[in-house]
């Protein structure tokens, strides 16, 4: 819990650092057989700093899931990759065969998500499937990637990791499994580990200490992340820098700091509202149902607009583009919520 | 005035299979819920809080221990099925989607259960018109069938489903853990609102202490089958005196980067399997504050105020190293500080 505590270092910039992640109008669709097809990620531009911590928030059917699949290259049918690039150290990956592709993943891009069982082979030891993980990505022998298996489950902090080295995933907790998915997702050193709500299902004393965990991890290996969550709480306390996606659009980008302070967008105060419970405020931030649902949305108008309460005319009729508000703080509203501090 | 229910020292054990072992679920609880008032019970996976809500509700038979509703005791002859008590006991699931009929109606769903007890057709139509109203859903949502509902809608059901024979307690389960940060919101203020007007207890079980503390009037905090500590919400969020409610509300993050609880010591490891567990403090293996005395008998509860409960030998220590802190209450000023925007 130590390290949450220190987590307010200096924010990264991402212009000082090459990316190692960039998303360059990502756009990806669900195109259903026979039904109209639907976007699931409009033009979303992300980049990654090395060492950072970028936290992708927001709510169920926002897209986020897509953007992880999209960077692993697993978008399965009806989905559609429809135009943009993804580029990782400056490679584009959509033009990376198979198997250049089946080198990276696993080895230097990770993705760790939540439902640990579902993700381990039941028929093997944990402490092999890691081992295997080693043999496959890092060239090295049996016996080496035995021990590099050994000290990644006593680096997610495995009580006894020589006796669960041989342990079944059905003997294991849900957060001993969870670390074992941690351990393999960062077995190989990545430079990027993309985490789809990997926490959520943990009680929260383990989840405080797996994500101290995983912040040491990364900060020691220098290892970005894409931490992919619907809880404010976690990525307030956890990330480096927010974005806000609704409906496959990044709406809001902001340090952490900047962003929990003050968010601008609309959208992102009624999350805080939300989370905050405080009635009055919440009805303040959002619009009602009855309104939302008799009114139908002109296909230019911003994508939160029936939910807004900040509205006016030009947001029915123009689409708002993600612009620069402060340096390192993007929006996209054409109202933005300023506030002067004294 | 007399508790709605009464729950003492209530036991649960579940047998394991082709072994002498039992998982000790549920190791002697006792508590009591007035009319209109909200406990939550709140603890992490395994704690037992679920078997306790469903030891309430009748739908198991407790290993050992009393569970009084209404002054009666609820034993052999006096169960959840008699005819006096049909009703009165209602139940709201965690998963919304899960819980409703796919292949009803959403009318059908929530007058199922009036169904056998109301005769007049008239007479149910104008119910279930009433706890459609009662829970913010428009009545043209009636005729349509769950899947088509979005998760806060589907809850939404669920509770109008419940309320609907006036239960005098509810048991909500979890009921907003599957749901979105703003329909989760909606469901707290709802049910705080059903609850004024109807005077409704809550017995509500979470792990989200964020939604605890808005909704519950007490609290009581699980470990391993056992209360831990239990009393008058805010009391207990601002100042805990158990190790374990001090590690849980400090484990909760709250969206304001500088409102982190300050600890002064962590819970290390994770909860042992309650099977088999010793008859002494369940924490012991993992407390930083444990003495020789806490390996051998289980703390008999300590009053810090009337109101206020806590089971550790060691509670003036853990209060007095821990600094009362106001986190919950900083974070609603704060959050009302930044959301105050004039113009909004």
């Amino acid at each position: 819990m130590a390290l949450i505590r220190q987590a307010r270092d200096e924010p990264l910039s991402v212009g000082s650092k090459k990316p190692v992640l960039e998303t360059d109008n990502l756009t990806v669709s669900y195109r259903p057989y026979g039904l109209p097809p639907v976007e699931a990620l409009r033009k979303v531009n992300i980049k990654i700093a090395p060492g950072e911590i970028l936290g992708l928030v927001g709510e169920s059917g926002a897209g986020k899931t897509t953007l992880a699949k999209a960077i692993m290259g697993v978008i399965a049918k009806p989905g559609v990759v429809e135009s943009g690039r993804l580029l990782f150290n400056g490679t584009n990956l959509f033009q990376l065969s198979e198997e250049k592709l089946n080198q990276l993943r696993g080895a230097s891009i990770s993705i760790i998500v939540a439902n640990p069982r579902g993700e381990l082979n039941p028929l093997l030891m944990v402490g092999q499937q890691l081992a295997n993980i080693a043999r496959i990505h890092m060239r090295v022998s049996a016996r080496q990637a035995r021990q590099l298996a050994l000290d990644m489950l006593k680096a997610v902090k495995i009580p006894d990791p020589v006796r669960r080295f041989r342990a079944y995933p059905h003997e294991l907790s849900g957060g001993m499994a969870q670390r074992v998915v941690i351990a393999a997702g960062l077995i190989c050193s990545p430079q990027l580990v993309i985490s789809d709500d990997a926490t959520s299902g943990l009680d929260v004393t383990v989840q405080a200490q797996i994500l101290d965990l995983l912040k040491k991890l990364a900060r020691e290996r220098q290892t970005s992340m894409l931490y992919i969550t619907r809880d404010i709480g976690v990525a307030a306390n956890f990330c480096d820098r927010i974005a806000v996606l609704y409906k496959g659009e990044i709406v809001e980008e902001a340090p952490t700091g900047a962003f929990f302070e003050g968010p601008s967008h609309p959208y992102g105060n009624l999350l805080l509202a939300a989370f905050s419970h405080n009635s009055v405020l919440r009805k303040r931030w959002s619009t009602e149902l009855e309104q939302l649902q008799k009114r139908e949305t002109p296909a230019l108008a911003c994508l939160f607009v029936d939910r807004c309460p900040l509205r006016q005319g030009r947001c029915w009729q123009e689409h708002p583009e993600l612009r620069d508000l402060t340096p390192g703080r993007l929006i996209r509203c054409h109202y933005p919520v300023l506030r002067h501090r004294p | 005035m007399n508790p709605l229910i009464e729950v003492q020292n209530v036991v649960k054990y579940f047998p394991i299979p082709g072994t002498r072992a039992v998982v000790q679920a549920v190791n002697g609880v006792s508590f009591s819920l007035r009319r209109g008032e909200t406990l939550s019970i709140v603890g992490e996976s395994g704690s037992g809080k679920t078997t306790v809500g469903r030891c309430v509700l009748g739908l198991i038979k407790p290993t050992s221990g009393r569970i009084r509703f209404n002054g009666r005791d609820m034993g052999q002859h006096w169960d959840v099925r008699s005819r006096d008590l049909r009703g009165k006991l209602q139940l709201v699931f965690q998963e919304p989607g899960e819980s409703l009929d796919p292949l009803m109606p959403v009318h059908k769903s929530i007058e199922e259960p009036i169904r056998a007890t109301i005769v007049s057709k008239k007479e149910r139509d104008r119910k279930i018109q009433k706890v459609t109203e009662l829970v913010n859903l428009p009545l043209s949502l009636l005729q349509q069938y769950p899947a088509e509902l979005s998760a806060g809608q589907q809850q939404r059901v669920a509770i109008a489903r419940a309320i609907i024979t006036d239960p005098e307690l509810l048991v909500l389960d979890e009921p907003t853990s599957a749901l979105s940060p703003t329909d989760r919101a909606d469901i707290i203020d709802l049910l705080i609102r059903i609850q004024q007007e109807l005077s409704t207890a809550y017995l509500f079980i979470s792990h989200d202490l964020s939604t605890v503390y808005h909704i519950s009037h007490r609290i009581a905090i699980m470990y391993l089958g056992k209360i831990v500590e239990e009393g008058d919400s805010r009391e207990v969020f601002r100042t805990p005196h158990h190790p374990y409610s001090v590690g849980l509300l400090s484990s909760v993050l709250l969206p304001s980067p500088d409102l982190r609880r300050e600890t002064t010591f962590v819970l290390e490891g994770e909860t042992p399997s309650p099977v088999n567990l010793p008859a002494c403090c369940p924490l012991v293996s993992r407390c930083p504050f444990r003495i020789d005395r806490c390996g051998q008998a289980f703390p008999e509860a300590e009053a810090v105020t009337p109101a206020h409960l806590v089971h550790c030998f060691r509670h003036r220590e853990v209060s007095a190293a821990e600094h009362a802190t106001h986190t919950f209450e900083r974070f609603q000023s704060i959050t009302e500080e930044i959301l105050s925007v004039p113009g909004v």
